[in-house]
């Protein structure tokens, strides 16, 4: 069997669930767009920064470009019709410290055989000198990118551009000034980066084939590794981790279209970490407070809402009897409604069933009488058969008798006499069975007990291989006909049955008396039959046996297991009187 | 704290700083701009509107739509007084067309030379700006001609055509001219370069390369012949910058023939340049043995072409440059579309080509200011 709930734990309980459900949904919801912001907020400083970052560095190289030309342009004199003219100004220059803002500064010929280094320490070579001045390829270009030592692991990666140096009376460009900027660990542009961001919360470099050459992270940190990771990924990429952000894009020098150096940078992830903390614990307490009120909100309602529901509930197990509680109008129109209806359904009912039970009782007094009527006329039918009938044909018998021997043997009245004798006789016997049929004869004389015993149909019993068992308690005190009969035709109903239907090997009968009732219990050991199917209660006569039992103030019930069948006939007793005595007046 | 950072006005004026100081001190903007083909290549919308335009530009004259309730002012800052003969004749141009298309116009001229004359070009600015024209027609061909187009851009009421560039400066991309118009320097370049050395193997050619004042042009002419000597492994003996003017390119050249005198070729950037090194090679009697070209194609250079002193040039086909500026205005007038930019035609005359097709192609290149006229 299911099992059931009350209205108010299902709807509470749906309630409830339907209320997490969407709340979850909401915060879920809510999570993802603001999550969606952080990242598009990120999304757009990593942006940003990488613009500043762009700017900051070409500003740097702008600045390095300016100084440049205005130390050519400070040292461009009139008098400079030589390549040696400017020499002797810009080491005057070199030695003020006006050209410490470069890594290095060369001054080269037209065509780049004669170089030399301007630095006071002279820290390349003319060969180096050669190297870095061949590298500048393009004219149109004003940084150049060079790599020296390209495959030691000390190699030197930097910029370099230049300026010519002009004789001012022809034109003519007698060299060129180069100014070198080493990318490689430049401190200059790790201080650059870092005045970018005065938290520091991320960090930046400058990175050439997957190599970083200059970094505002230290070698061991995570940031380093971070910004190398993205390098990773090859160039204009996004990277995201856990804690950073990252974007890396190429530095375009002159008209290249993507340029071979990156400029790396990651941010910090931390505000989207901590929007996902803020979200989850500011969702777990929304949640629970929002789960309690609704549920505090929800069972009062419900409770407001169900309330006639469990009025009309009382009324209606109470059947609508004057003793029920009146019905009270609660808030909910509907339910008003639908009450004042049940309300005059359940008492409609009520006085339906009460019709109906006095029916009952009435059609069971009638039951009764008919069937007390018919064993009084079955009594008084055998009492006249035995009474007269039977004196007649015992007359009949007599007096054949009489002839029979009166005549000879050999004559025809002899053998008519036993004809009628022998007729008699038969007919007799017939009639005494119709009289022990229609009024169990023992009964008037020897009492329920040895009219069971002497049953005809018990007699059968044994002839068709069915051993009976009969415990017969003997009846003490008055005993009414009515019970007598009934219970005699049960068992004679029940036997017949037993007979016709049970293939049984064994059946008994059991009639006891206790102080309260008396017990009668009909069995076998045979096939059974269906006891839930209604049929098979018509089929054996077992709706008879229970009008029968239930007319004398008893009930009928069946049991049935791997034993047998059982018919169990009990009838109260009251104060070692019959019950139905006392109501057979009703 | 970082959004916080990137929202602060400081730190977006600083960004702004930065960003205007890096374009303000970059005197030749090399890395910022975008060349002709490259600009078309980030912008596949403009390809389509530039050969529309092109189409319209080379028919006949269709009159605007609409009746003018005022006369367009035109302002126009021209190096004009020079030997080429390009800018008078732009303007020439530009005048028949707008009356071609009856538009009612008023047309201011302002003429400097180029470099020498520097602080009456900011003169000349300043004024230009105090009439609040509806259009400045400009050239960009030094810094401060650079920082005197920003500065009408910033001030937004007046429309500028940017005459002689093609190349679209990026940090204006934001509020950029109506029209950049001129003749692409570099497909020039590459143009004539290739005629030269198909006249004049580069592995025997001793070159000198006279360029004209330090900036953009001479990078793109001068520069960019060099590479193209680079490439032939053939690096020029010299180089000279010039004041841009025949002058100073007379004693750049006869300076270039002291130090080399085993000089062949010399490449000049400029008409005027050109014409400076022809001087020069005439007094030193080189005429004969020493080949210059010019740059431009105009009346002046086809005559010495003719006259068998120089030895070629790459020539423009000049008067679509007028047009364009006067269909571009005519287009803005209507609301019609205007492409960024308007490359206009080169082709290569040498002293061997027939007098007939050099005549077909004056024609062609100066029909609206006349065959007659540009021969000085």
């Amino acid at each position: 069997m299911k099992r059931s709930y009350s209205l108010f734990v299902l709807l509470g309980g749906l309630l409830l669930i339907a209320f997490l459900v969407l709340s979850a949904s909401l915060l879920s919801f809510d999570y993802r767009n603001a999550k969606q912001t952080v990242e598009r907020e990120i999304n757009h400083t990593s942006r940003h920064q990488q613009a500043l970052l762009q700017s900051v560095f070409d500003m740097h190289l702008s600045t390095l470009s300016l100084q440049l030309s205005q130390l050519v342009r400070q040292s461009t004199q009139q008098s400079n019709s030589s390549l040696l003219d400017y020499y002797q100004q810009f080491e005057k220059n070199t030695y003020q410290g006006n050209t410490d803002t470069f890594d290095m500064m060369l001054l080269a010929s037209g065509n780049g055989r004669k170089c030399m280094d301007l630095s006071v320490l002279k820290l390349s070579s003319e060969q180096v000198c050669q190297q870095l001045v061949r590298q500048f390829d393009d004219e149109l270009y004003r940084w150049h990118l060079f790599v020296l030592d390209k495959d030691s692991s000390a190699a030197q990666v930097g910029l370099i551009t230049r300026e010519p140096l002009i004789n001012p009376n022809s034109g003519y460009i007698l060299g060129y000034l180069y100014g070198v900027m080493l990318l490689s660990n430049n401190v200059d542009l790790i201080n650059l980066f870092l005045s970018t961001n005065e938290q520091h919360s991320l960090a930046a470099g400058i990175a050439l084939d997957k190599q970083l050459l200059v970094a505002t992270a230290k070698h061991d940190s995570e940031k380093y590794t971070a910004l190398s990771r993205l390098l990773e990924q090859g160039s204009e990429s996004d990277y995201a981790s856990n804690q950073y952000f990252g974007r890396s894009s190429s530095i375009p020098l002159g008209h290249e279209g993507k340029g071979r150096l990156q400029l790396v940078s990651i941010t910090s992830a931390h505000a989207l970490l901590q929007l996902e903390q803020d979200v989850i614990y500011n969702s777990l307490i929304a949640l629970t407070v929002s789960v309690l009120l609704a549920a505090v909100v929800g069972l009062l309602a419900l409770r407001i809402t169900l309330s006639p529901l469990n009025i009309l509930l009382n009324f209606a197990r109470q059947g609508g009897s004057s003793a029920a509680a009146p019905l009270v109008p609660g808030r909910v129109k509907e339910f008003n409604q639908l009450s004042q209806n049940i309300a005059e359904i359940v008492t409609e009912l009520a006085q339906t069933n009460t019709r109906l039970q006095s029916t009952i009782d009435h059609n069971k007094a009638l039951l009764h009488q008919v069937i007390n009527l018919q064993e009084e006329e079955r009594k008084q039918l055998s009492q006249e058969l035995h009474d007269d009938l039977g004196q007649s044909l015992t007359v009949v018998s007599t007096d054949a008798h009489v002839i029979r021997s009166l005549v000879p043997e050999d004559s025809p009245a002899h053998v008519c006499a036993e004809s009628i004798y022998q007729n008699a006789q038969e007919m007799y016997d017939i009639v005494y069975n119709r009289i022990i049929n229609l009024r169990p004869l023992p009964l008037n004389d020897l009492g329920l007990a040895d009219a069971i015993r002497y049953m005809p149909a018990l007699q059968s019993l044994p002839q068709q291989g069915i051993k009976i068992e009969l415990n017969l308690d003997s009846w003490e005190g008055p005993m009414s006909d009515a019970i007598e009969i009934n219970l005699y035709r049960i068992v004679q109903e029940a036997i017949t049955n037993i007979l016709k239907h049970s293939k049984a090997k064994q059946a008994w009968v059991n009639l006891a008396q206790h102080s309260e009732s008396i017990q009668l219990e009909v069995g076998d050991d045979g096939i059974g039959f269906d006891v839930l199917n209604p049929g098979a209660w018509e089929r054996f006569g077992l709706t008879g046996m229970q009008e029968r039992a239930q007319s004398i103030g008893g009930s009928l019930d069946i049991g049935q297991d791997e034993t047998g069948t059982r018919l169990l006939i009990n009838i109260p007793v009251s104060d070692g009187d019959i019950v139905y005595e006392a109501c057979s007046g009703v | 704290m970082i959004r916080f950072l990137f929202r602060s006005p400081l730190l977006r004026i600083l960004l702004f700083l930065l960003l205007g100081f890096t374009s303000a001190t970059d005197a030749t903007p090399r890395k910022d701009y975008w060349l002709f083909q490259e600009y078309l290549a980030q912008n596949p919308n403009q390809i389509a509107l530039s050969k529309q335009f092109q189409n319209q530009v080379q028919q006949p004259s269709a009159a605007l739509k609409f009746r003018q309730q005022k006369p367009v002012r035109i302002v126009v800052i021209y190096p004009g007084n020079q030997v080429s003969d390009y800018w008078r004749r732009s303007l020439d141009v530009l005048e028949k067309r707008l009356r071609e298309l009856q538009i009612n116009f008023e047309l201011t001229p302002f003429f400097s030379r180029p470099s020498l004359q520097a602080d009456l070009q900011e003169v000349q600015f300043r004024k230009a700006l105090k009439m609040a024209p509806d259009y400045l027609v400009v050239t960009l061909d030094s810094n401060r001609h650079r920082r005197m187009i920003e500065r009408a851009l910033a001030k937004g009421a007046t429309k500028l055509i940017v005459q002689n560039m093609t190349t679209p400066i990026k940090a204006w991309s934001t509020n950029p001219p109506l029209l950049y118009v001129g003749f692409d320097h570099h497909q020039g370049t590459a143009l004539l370069s290739d005629a030269i050395f198909a006249r004049h193997n580069p592995d025997r050619t001793d070159f000198s390369v006279l360029f004209r004042e330090q900036g953009y042009v001479s990078d793109a002419r001068g520069k960019g012949f060099i590479n193209h000597l680079n490439a032939k492994n053939s690096p020029p003996l010299s180089q000279f910058y010039t004041h841009s003017d025949r002058k100073s390119a007379r004693i750049a050249a006869l300076d270039a023939l002291d130090r080399n005198p085993e000089v062949d070729f010399f490449y000049a950037c400029s008409t005027d340049v050109a014409f400076g090194a022809l001087d020069a090679l005439r007094e030193k009697g080189r005429l004969q043995n020493v080949k210059v070209n010019g740059w431009g194609g105009g009346g002046a250079e086809l005559a010495s072409i003719r006259a068998g002193e120089m030895d070629l040039t790459v020539m423009r086909i000049n008067d679509d440059n007028g047009i364009a500026m006067a269909e571009a205005i005519k287009n803005d007038l209507e609301g019609a579309p205007v492409p960024q930019v308007f490359s206009g035609r080169f082709v290569i005359v040498t002293q061997d080509t027939p007098a007939l097709k050099v005549d077909e192609l004056r024609r062609q290149a100066f029909q609206y200011s006349g065959v007659g006229e540009e021969a000085q």
